[in-house]
């Protein structure tokens, strides 16, 4: 089917039955749509200019009784049957097509040089007092150790001090971060940090003997384990959010196993707090714990096979009908 | 020759489903075996398919007691993946409302608990109690549970200035009352032979099980959200973390009464010295792809969410675990040896979660006459709320 947008006298092609919304969508034109094409939000209405037969009263959900005469529908509800011409709300399009998302004027700040910058006053005194043009290249050569917190003269002794403060926290902060490492620290990358977060890398080889050093070693308590299934990469992502509540630092160690088949040793083997987890893992992601003490089925419907697995990207629900 | 008890999953004690296999020698314990997902929804699958504004009612729906700490955890999970800074007045209204969740059911267990001890004063005491929180929810939300308070990036409803004395009001009253709870429990010997040294979970086994909340902090283990990974205000208000030692039945009441008045505190905390200004930051509709995690110290324990995102308006994935999932395998430490008699209070120990429907049922002259419908039930709320709002504008709240 064919659809004309006037606003920009372009035509495209949608095929037929499939929603306006998702139709225009495809082709680039974003329509604003709060509730998410569930035909409440009415953010998503375009006016119809020809070609609409027998209107539904769901095609105008919200819609008030004058946007409903001069041809207003929701196009999350209006399936293509025929050929339109439409027109669109400009206010309401998130997005035309080839148009890129905005982008962000301020500079890419490290971890560390946002929170400085936050206590930094941005008086932009031009770099005369602490030797930096911006507060945010001042900030980030603080990150660095680079620029000494003494510098901020306009922000006064209150931004000094909240400067020294942020410094004195990261410094015990990395401390922590040598000390959770030590004896671990060839077995596992560092992936992605934030304040009160530590995401670290392990192969499965070595994830139990890590986990175990950072549970009953170092005194981790676990907070959970989750798994993510990953069919791009072929891949079952597991991590087990291990929590440090004394240094209020979240860890979660993470491995990747082979998706066609996920095996990982048990860490319910040495930790009953493991034991419900990985049995939920198992059933819905079909993930093998090798040394699991008990591992039967938990949660899982008893008229759900064993061998499928809800939590897959590729889960349909007629896995389960098919087979009854 | 030992015999096997099986208990639920549907019973008339405990209200939810789960089900316990006892095998007693005599009328001891001597090996437990827990069984759940009965009840289970597949909420982390159908949050996949929902936009993260969506997902805040959806997980709202998890529970209808600590209906907050879910949407909480999950808001602050997203705002962790997308570095979200949450506007000051909002962090306080957050703490506001999680800590009166916490007053709510911290009454509501001790009732229960009172309930199941057959000692049913407490029980009607305790949530006479907790009345007068729910019509403050009411007030302030609309709604006696489901508050619908958080969305991403701060919350959905301001406090207005006008409404800090009704909650004073309430909060002023509660304290003599809970002062009263407190020591008639402590002091009932009755109550105390029922708790005292039953139910027993030592410090090490309350780490190796992982437990969460009150049945942790009255097991020595000093743990608490609030003060290890603040959330909302409160790391900036006045409050204590209360632990006790002992690990028996008699701690985790004296630990979630207490915890009370603490709550209290950081409620009047918040309304001294929050100040005017926005309630909510502006969140993108796409969150970039990123992971993310959230906790909130739940009135049973951390309520862990962890989102993954995928730069669409959907969640890649979210975990949910919730505090009594931790908390119910300590069973095979706490029950062994005790006596099936004991077995009923030690299981309500950690506070399993339970989900109370009111309003159901229209009694005219002691007689059943007809059940509402959902429209009615709806009026009635409304009705409600607009009196309750009447009376703080003519300055006489009746919250009785």
């Amino acid at each position: 089917m064919k659809v004309k947008i006037v606003n920009r006298n372009e035509e495209i092609e949608v095929k037929q039955g499939v929603k306006l919304l998702d139709g225009l969508a495809e082709r680039g034109y974003r329509l604003m749509s709060n509730c998410g094409g569930m035909g409440s939000c009415g953010m998503c209405r375009v006016k119809v200019l020809e070609g609409l037969k027998e209107p539904k009263e769901e095609y105008f959900g919200p819609l008030s009784e004058d946007l409903k005469k001069a041809g207003w529908v929701l196009a999350c509800q209006l399936p293509v049957e025929a050929d339109l011409v439409i027109q669109l709300e400009e206010k309401l399009v998130e997005r035309w097509p080839g148009e890129e998302v905005a982008e962000v004027e301020e500079p890419e700040l490290s971890r560390l040089g946002k929170k400085l910058r936050r206590a930094l006053p941005g008086f932009n005194c031009s770099g005369n007092v602490c030797g930096y043009p911006t507060c945010f290249a001042y900030a980030e050569a603080l990150a660095r150790g680079e620029a000494s917190p003494e510098g901020c003269l306009p922000g006064g002794e209150p931004v000094r001090a909240a400067l020294k403060k942020i410094l004195e926290a990261e410094a015990e902060r990395r401390q922590f971060i040598g000390w959770l490492l030590e004896g671990i620290a060839e077995r596992v990358q560092l992936d992605r940090e934030a304040d009160r977060r530590l995401y670290l890398r392990t192969s499965p080889q070595d994830l139990k003997e890590v986990a175990q050093d950072l549970l009953i070693g170092k005194g981790g308590r676990l907070a959970t384990a989750s798994g993510v299934d990953k069919p791009l990469s072929n891949e079952i992502e597991l991590l087990y959010h291990i929590s440090f509540d004394r240094s209020g630092m979240m860890v979660s160690l993470r491995t990747a196993l082979p998706r066609n088949e996920p095996r990982s040793a048990s860490v319910a083997s040495f930790l009953p707090a493991a034991e419900f987890i990985e049995r939920e893992i198992r059933e819905l992601l079909g993930v093998e714990f090798v040394g699991h003490p008990r591992p039967e089925r938990l949660i899982k419907a008893e008229d759900i096979p064993d061998d499928v697995y809800p939590l897959r990207k590729d889960f349909r629900i007629d896995d389960i009908m098919r087979r009854k | 020759m030992p015999s096997k008890i099986p208990i639920g999953p549907y019973h008339p004690l405990q209200d939810e489903p789960e089900h316990f296999l006892l095998t007693v020698e005599g009328e001891q314990v001597i090996d437990i075996d827990v069984s759940i997902g009965y009840n289970h929804r597949g909420i982390e699958k159908l949050a996949e398919s929902k936009t993260y504004d969506q997902t805040v009612f959806l997980v709202e729906r998890i529970c209808g007691i600590c209906s907050t700490s879910h949407p909480l955890a999950f808001c602050l999970a997203v705002e962790d993946c997308a570095g979200i800074e949450v506007p000051e007045r909002a962090n306080y209204i957050r703490t506001i409302i999680d800590e009166l969740q916490r007053l709510h059911s911290h009454l509501l267990w001790a009732g229960l608990a009172g309930h199941f001890l057959g000692y049913h004063t407490v029980w009607m005491w305790a949530w006479k109690y907790r009345e007068p929180i729910l019509e403050l929810f009411e007030l302030i939300s609309g709604n006696r549970n489901h508050y619908g308070m958080m969305r991403v990036g701060g919350v959905r409803r301001d406090i207005p200035p006008e409404h800090y004395p009704a909650i004073q009001k309430v909060l002023d009253e509660l304290k003599p009352k809970l002062e009263m709870l407190y020591q008639a429990v402590l002091d009932d010997p009755v109550l105390r032979a029922r708790l005292e040294g039953v139910g027993h979970l030592s410090k090490e086994d309350a780490i190796r099980y992982g437990v969460l909340g009150p049945t942790a902090r009255a097991s020595g283990v000093d743990i608490d959200v609030r003060r290890d990974y603040p959330y909302g205000a409160s790391d900036k208000v006045d409050w204590e973390v209360i632990t006790s030692t002992r690990g028996d039945l008699l701690a985790r009441v004296e630990v979630r009464l207490l915890e009370c008045f603490e709550s209290i505190k950081m409620i009047e905390g918040c309304l001294r010295q929050m100040e005017p200004g926005p309630i909510s930051a502006d969140v993108p509709k796409r969150i970039a792809p990123g992971e993310g995690i959230g906790q909130v110290e739940a009135p049973r324990g951390e309520c862990f969410h962890y989102v993954v995102a995928n730069g669409t308006d959907k969640p890649e994935r979210l975990k949910i675990r919730a505090p009594t999932y931790m908390n119910l395998p300590s069973f095979r430490a706490t029950c062994l040896g005790e006596t099936l008699s004991d077995v009923a209070i030690i299981l309500a120990g950690i506070d399993p979660c339970y989900c109370c429907t009111e309003r159901m049922v229209q009694i005219k002259d002691g007689r059943r006459s007809s059940s509402l419908r959902w429209d009615d039930l709806i009026k009635l709320s409304w009705e409600k709320t607009a009196r309750l709002k009447e009376e703080v504008k003519d300055g006489h709240l009746r919250l009785d």
